[in-house]
């Protein structure tokens, strides 16, 4: 078999214990790689009730078959731990080298355990691993961090992971970079290596990886080449605006987060949108073996934020640091996402603070004598940058909105929570969902909390050619491409949350197999003939589905086993009792109990406590 | 291997996606291995910069030209090379030939 190193590399920080391991065989056939091993391993290893922030945690660093090859778009990682931020299940997924690397390194899972005594960094060099003292980079920003590596290790070309000041300070939403701009953003894993006072990790790899059918491997990626450059959008969308064109679907459908989802529609006289953020970009660029250039350098040309540069910015800087903060001015959108970059901050739940902070302050639940004296008002740039400032260094109110959004609302109180938009204390990232219902669920239901990228499904527009399992679906519900109808809804976020749990087991990236998505025949059919390619194994669509299943139970578990229950899969108030006053979606809510139902039926779920039946289990041969 | 070859890189058009790192090191050495390969990458990754150079051991095959997906490599003559140097676009150039390291 080809594709896999075959190894687990664990390390223990308490005692500096260092071993490889081998990797199972009932991991690579029952979980594929990457997000699958992570979850799986998380299950079997945790105890319930740990603290997320003490020595029991582990981080599991996990990469897929096809990492390092020909696969377009594999060349991404996942980071997994229990959450700080939620208590429960959470990971995260990031590109730039560090993958690649890792494999090319030799190992499919690294296992971080235990906590150091001072700060550290680790070394992983081929077969030579070392953990080192990282005194000298404490208190480093994340570019700074990986610049000092680089010529600490005299080398340009390792691959660098690492927290900054946040993840240090113990931010329960702070991050890992990896790169210059790319992040492990959710979840609060940042914290989890600050906990374990662990800075960064910087790899080398000079091992190859070789492929069981070079042929049939070069056939399945010349066809993913063929289908992007014959997409009639592909050089407009994808390598002009990068995954920014997604602007395009919020002003359609009025899903603009408007401060602080009060409203769809965002005035694009003032704010540029879409073409502010083209005029910052320097030129496309890819990530490791994609054909698509959909990322983009940026850098600000004039005004008081001039020099701000980065890479990785997305949809997040004109929806998430634009109308959701109130926030007009494009040149501040790109400084603030430069400062979470660099304090490693997570760029969805630090907006998500901002915007609850606001609102408070605006409804007079907060006021100046609790934010020393800063005037939190929507559009003051002064305002955006401190809050960022003060939760990276809990600084004031900062040592409270560090804590996220469910917390720091309960701190708050008085009547706060009513302003926090999160779930099972994740915030909100992106959208206003009373536009978009699928997503809705996806956000009330995701294993991590409200997550954006456990699924995604076709909206306003006709799915191309599709299998029978997903033809049958459009066929039974007539609305279900509707994103204001919940009709159908539960069918596609099950569907789409089991193919791409299997696609992050291969840790290809969603946004190169972008045409093959809403038309499933093709993405079942591609992922497995790249695994198949890749391996030598022969699985089939059905099996592509069948871990992907066993995947979201698995995680499910985790949460159920650390005192999740249906109560549990919920939208805040706003989302579903509250209209959205205005814009193209205007009066809708999003009626999600229905939906529920459903999904939970779908899921073979029991709807009162939330967990799988055994039934379900057994079929998916899981053992509790 | 025509010793009368050269790779002309078009700097505009590359992404900086490695893919001719990967079909090179496996037309070569039967692995996916980029630093390996015959072609390579100099970056400066915060700067978004790439730039194509060879390895004296490249034999001009072309398999890097054909897999390249924005186009950015083309296998041409010498001759052709001569007078796309002539031409003086400064983005389009001859891929430098480095020592093995």
């Amino acid at each position: 078999m080809e594709g896999y190193c075959g190894v687990i590399l664990r390390i223990d920080l308490s005692n500096g214990k260092i071993v490889t391991e081998q990797l199972g065989k009932e991991l690579i056939s029952d979980f594929a790689g990457g997000r699958g091993f992570n979850s799986k391993i998380l299950y079997d290893e945790l105890d319930a009730g740990i603290d997320p922030m003490g020595p029991d945690n582990k981080i599991i660093i996990g990469v897929g078959p096809c990492n390092g090859t020909l696969v377009p778009g594999s060349q991404r990682f996942t980071i997994t731990a229990k959450s700080p931020l939620t208590g429960l299940h959470g990971d995260s997924n990031s590109g730039g080298p560090f993958g690649v690397e890792l494999k090319y390194a030799g190992y499919d899972v690294v296992i971080i355990e235990g906590e150091a005594h001072e700060p550290v960094y680790l070394w992983i060099d081929d077969d030579h691993v070392e953990v080192r003292s990282a005194a000298h980079l404490w208190g480093k920003t994340t570019r700074q961090t990986a610049r000092a590596l680089e010529r600490e290790i005299q080398d340009p070309n390792i691959a660098v992971v690492a927290i900054g000041p946040g993840g240090e300070n113990l931010v329960k939403i702070s991050c890992v970079i990896s790169d210059i701009g790319r992040g492990s953003g959710r979840a609060g894993v940042g914290a989890v290596f600050g906990s374990k006072k662990l800075k960064a990790i910087a790899v080398r790899g000079t091992n190859g990886v070789k492929v069981a059918d070079r042929s049939m491997l070069e056939e399945a990626v010349r066809e993913t080449y063929n289908g992007w450059s014959n997409d009639p959008v592909y050089t407009r969308n994808k390598v002009n605006f990068g995954p920014a064109i997604g602007w395009e679907r919020y002003e359609k459908f009025g899903m603009f987060p408007t401060r602080n989802f009060r409203g769809g529609t965002c005035d694009t006289r003032l704010f540029g949108g879409l073409r502010g953020v083209e005029r910052s970009y320097v030129a496309s660029k890819a990530c490791f073996s994609c054909p698509v250039p959909c990322d983009h350098m940026y850098v600000v040309r004039e005004g008081p934020y001039a020099g701000a540069y980065g890479q990785g910015i997305e949809l997040t800087v004109p929806g998430d640091f634009g109308p959701k903060i109130g926030n007009t001015d494009t040149a501040l959108a790109l400084k603030a996402a430069e400062v979470c970059d660099e304090y490693g901050i997570d760029y969805f739940d630090m907006t998500g603070l901002i915007s609850f902070a606001m609102e408070c302050f605006e409804k007079g639940i907060l006021s100046e004598k609790d934010t020393d004296g800063l005037s939190l008002d929507w559009g003051s740039n002064e305002a955006y940058l401190k809050l960022i400032e003060m939760t990276t260094f809990r600084q004031g109110i900062g040592s409270i909105l560090a804590e996220g959004l469910k917390n720091a609302s309960e701190m708050i109180g008085r009547g706060a929570e009513r302003f926090s938009m999160h779930v099972k204390g994740m915030g909100f990232p992106m959208r206003d969902v009373r536009a978009s219902k699928g997503w809705g669920l996806m956000y009330a239901v995701a294993s991590r909390g409200c997550c954006h990228v456990r699924a995604d499904l076709p909206e306003g527009y006709p799915p191309q050619g599709v299998d029978s399992a997903l033809a049958e679906v459009f066929k039974m519900h007539q609305e279900a491409t509707n994103p204001y109808s919940e009709d159908g809804k539960a069918e596609l976020v099950r569907w789409y949350e089991d193919m791409r749990a299997f696609q992050n087991c291969l840790e290809i990236c969603y946004y190169s197999l972008y045409p093959w998505m809403f038309s499933s025949g093709s993405v079942l059919s591609i992922l497995s003939r790249f695994f198949n390619a890749v391996t030598g194994l022969s699985i089939g669509e059905d099996d592509v589905m069948r871990i992907g299943e066993r995947i979201t139970n698995i995680e499910r578990l985790f949460n159920i086993r650390e005192g999740l229950t249906a109560k549990d899969d919920t939208l805040p108030d706003r989302m579903t009792k509250e209209p959205i006053p205005s814009g193209p979606a205007k009066g809708e809510v999003v009626r999600l109990e229905p939906m529920l139902d459903e999904y939970y039926e779908l899921r073979g779920w029991d709807r009162k406590s939330g967990i799988p039946t055994t039934k379900k289990l057994h079929k998916l041969g899981i053992r509790r | 291997m025509d010793e009368g070859q050269c790779i002309i890189v078009d700097g505009a058009k590359c992404t900086g996606c490695h893919i001719c790192e990967l079909v090179c090191s496996m037309q070569k050495l039967g692995e996916y291995n980029p630093k390996k390969s015959y072609v390579r990458l100099l970056e400066n990754r915060e700067m978004d910069v790439n730039i194509v150079c060879l390895d004296i051991r490249c034999d001009f095959c072309g398999v890097c030209a054909k897999w390249c997906p924005t186009e950015a490599l083309s296998l041409v003559s010498m001759q052709e090379a001569a007078i796309i140097r002539k031409d003086d676009r400064p983005k389009i150039y001859p891929a430098p030939v480095l020592r093995k390291t």
